[in-house]
């Protein structure tokens, strides 16, 4: 009785902080939909909607300044036979295969530097960094005048060396790979990235390596690649993401040219919406776009699976 | 610049209200360009009793913006339009045709473009390839650029007067045993590898770049070919005209080309008059080289007015003033010229347009009579999708005139073919 008394007795003192906290609780779940809402509402507007109407546009013959008519997937049947929807995914697909393993490649060799450096890490990744800041248009110009065949950086560089010249962006069967270098110098972020995995990585796991008497290259191939092989993979990922999209370097420095060796896909995506005014089969090329990404994603994700090793993870 | 303007505004006032609204007008071009038009666009606008809006936006971008707004159907009232841009937009019945309409009447031919037999647009300005000067170097070589048509050089003739004034750090010429091509100190000419340039070439040997019902390029016949061949050699053969990648470099327009002392005669439009008006060097303009007949190529971009516009008839008489020299610095200035015939036929006429320290001393003769009687008009109007097949153009021919090739003929057929699929039939516009 008396601990029911007691019970009793503590029942409405015990239910006000248990009130108090339910208010709470709704208070924040309320607050945390009003913030998130901006996001939720921004990608409902600016994202979703914008994909929805291009998914339908892109089923119409649509040219700017006519009443779009419904074709079904004619749009789609004309890319097929397209040869300039060929060679710009050709062309893409070749600066990813230069532009991203590059990039990889010469982020994480650059973190692996940076991580044995103590009192100038601060300095050279400043440094390594700031490429990224340069805004795309003003990188572009920039990389102008270094790939000028004449009196370019470049070729001031290989004629001092007794080698043969380069037309690079002039030239129809350097400029994918002179572009990819040139987005492989704004390789800062992901060094970024690669650092700050790399000092994730648990000494122990060296001591054990060195104890089994690992050489650098093999403490290098069998500790830290799989130890940061999740950041490898984000890497790949958004790098393949983006190389897919690259767009300012054909629109400020080549216009696709010359003969369409940089006719990238977004590009002549860009081409046929707002030069063509052709809204329809540009919808289209974009939906192709992105299903291809979505594959090349899902193709990375899957293969992930025997390459990439999380902590704690069970095999 | 912009004193003409008031004499313009009292002649609009007296033409009565259009009451209240907003009138827009979209163009491009900085500087002077910019400024004449926001004036002449406002003064006109307020004249009538409207608010004026002149939206300036960026070549590069602009036929990007216009195609927004006009998916958005928020067309401005009126504006400038690329020549293909134009012709799309009559065609589709958003742009209003000005054949018949007053003050358009004695508009020379070559400036008015039919999308149809009974609609046209006119173009903005007229402009015209020209051969532009450093006249302190040509008269120390002892070149004389042709001021006439009758004296226009051959092919070969201009291979000899570009190579006494090209130069390398030892002063040889590249005829001689010893030029060094890796030092040339200034080249005799630049500017002959962009199509407007190319299109005078090829009619001066009889070929149209494109044949009339649009359908193919010519540049695979073997005479074009060879048309493109002799512009590489004068690059890689006779290395009297830099690439089209080192004259960027030496300077972004005719004007610096010219100042930079790098080249001594550019092929550039007659717009360039405008910077090189500007500048401190002695300049001077002669005609083009010809194969047979001396020919320049006339271009210039449209004025449209658009189909949703309110304001019609303001429109209208906004296109005819700005088609008067009297009422517009940008004709006097040297940027652009007029559409009229009675300012190339015309003394008078001319003296409103034709200025001292501006125009120099050949502009009448190797300018002014060329536009009358050899011009061939630039196909942007006539063939259908140009904006693409000019860049397809542009780029393909890029290759050629970057490096030094041996395979020219197969190169230019197999772009030839490029193009052919990208064409897709003619307006019927007047070509020559």
């Amino acid at each position: 009785m008396s601990a029911s008394a007691t019970d009793q007795a503590a029942g409405p003192k015990a239910a006000r902080p248990h009130k108090r906290r339910n208010r709470m609780k709704v208070s924040q779940q309320r607050w945390g939909m009003f913030f998130a809402a901006a996001a939720v509402i921004g990608f409902f507007v600016f994202t979703l909607l914008p994909m929805v109407a291009s998914a339908v546009i892109g089923l119409t013959n649509w040219t700017i300044g006519t009443t779009p008519r419904f074709i079904g997937l004619d749009n789609f049947r004309a890319i097929a036979v397209d040869p300039l929807f060929w060679k710009s995914f050709r062309v893409t697909t070749t600066y990813a295969v230069f532009a991203v393993p590059g990039g990889l490649l010469v982020a994480f060799v650059t973190a692996s530097l940076l991580n044995r450096v103590n009192r100038t890490r601060g300095f050279f990744r400043t440094v390594y960094y700031l490429p990224v800041l340069v805004p795309p248009v003003a990188s572009a110009v920039i990389w102008l005048w270094i790939f000028n065949p004449d009196s370019g950086l470049l070729n001031a560089v290989l004629s001092a060396l007794h080698l043969p010249t380069l037309l690079w962006v002039y030239g129809e069967s350097t400029a994918v790979p002179s572009i990819a270098l040139m987005t492989i110098w704004g390789f800062g972020n992901m060094t970024l990235i690669f650092l700050a995995a790399l000092q994730g990585v648990s000494r122990d796991l060296y001591e054990a390596a060195e104890c089994d008497g690992a050489n650098p290259l093999r403490r290098m191939w069998h500790v830290t690649v799989p130890s940061i092989s999740p950041v490898i993979l984000f890497n790949l990922v958004t790098g393949m993401i983006a190389a897919f999209q690259i767009f300012d370097a054909a629109y400020v420095m080549t216009q696709g040219g010359p003969n369409n060796a940089t006719l990238f896909y977004v590009y002549y995506l860009y081409r046929k919406a707002f030069t063509e005014a052709q809204l329809g089969y540009a919808s289209a090329l974009a939906w192709i776009l992105f299903v291809v990404i979505v594959l090349i994603t899902i193709v990375i994700l899957r293969t992930s699976r025997g390459w990439v090793f999380y902590e704690g993870e069970r095999r | 610049m912009l004193s003409g303007c008031s004499n313009f505004t009292n002649k609009a006032s007296s033409g009565g209200s259009s009451g209240g609204g907003t009138f827009t007008f979209t163009s491009w071009g900085t500087g002077a360009e910019k400024e004449a038009v926001t004036a002449v666009v406002n003064s006109f606008c307020s004249s009538k009793s409207l608010k004026g809006v002149s939206q300036n936006i960026p070549y590069d971008s602009y036929e990007t913006k216009l195609n927004t707004l006009l998916a958005a159907s928020n067309a401005p009232d009126a504006g400038y339009l690329t020549e293909a841009m134009a012709m799309r937009l009559g065609e589709q019945g958003k742009v209003a045709s000005i054949l018949g309409e007053k003050g358009f009447e004695n508009f020379l031919p070559q400036t008015i473009h039919h999308w149809a037999n009974d609609k046209a647009v006119s173009q903005t300005a007229v402009e015209v390839e020209c051969l532009w000067f450093d006249q302190d170097a040509t008269e120390k070589a002892g070149v004389t650029p042709p001021a006439t048509t009758d004296g226009a050089w051959n092919w070969d003739a201009m291979i000899q007067a570009a190579d006494k004034l090209t130069v390398d750090d030892n002063g040889r010429h590249p005829s001689e045993s010893g030029f060094d091509a890796a030092k040339t100190k200034r080249y005799g000419i630049a500017g002959l590898t962009g199509l407007p340039t190319l299109v005078a070439l090829l009619k001066s040997k009889g070929i149209d770049m494109f044949d009339d019902a649009g359908t193919k390029t010519n540049l695979d016949d073997p005479a074009a070919i060879a048309v493109i061949q002799d512009v590489a050699d004068l690059i890689f053969e006779h290395r009297v005209s830099p690439t089209p990648a080192q004259a960027t470099t030496y300077g972004g327009s005719t004007a610096l080309l010219l100042a930079s002392q790098r080249v001594a005669m550019a092929i550039d439009g007659q717009w360039a008059l405008l910077d090189l008006s500007q500048s401190k060097l002695k300049y001077n303009v002669g005609v083009l080289p010809r194969y047979d007949k001396p020919l320049t190529t006339l271009l210039g971009g449209a004025n449209g007015i658009f189909i949703s516009t309110p304001y019609k008839d303001v429109a209208l008489e906004l296109l005819v003033q700005l088609a008067d020299p009297s009422q517009v610095p940008l004709y006097s200035n040297g940027l652009w010229m007029p559409m009229d015939r009675k300012y190339y036929t015309d003394e008078t006429a001319m003296s409103k347009w034709l200025k001292e320290g501006v125009h120099p001393s050949n502009y009448k003769t190797a300018v002014v009579a060329p536009t009358l009687s050899n011009s061939v008009v630039m196909p942007a109007y006539k063939i259908k999708n140009f904006s693409i097949v000019s860049t397809t153009l542009t780029n393909g021919l890029t290759p050629v005139f970057s490096e030094k090739r041996s395979d020219v003929t197969q190169y230019v057929t197999k772009l030839a073919d490029q193009v052919k699929q990208q064409m897709q039939g003619a307006y019927p516009d007047i070509v020559s």
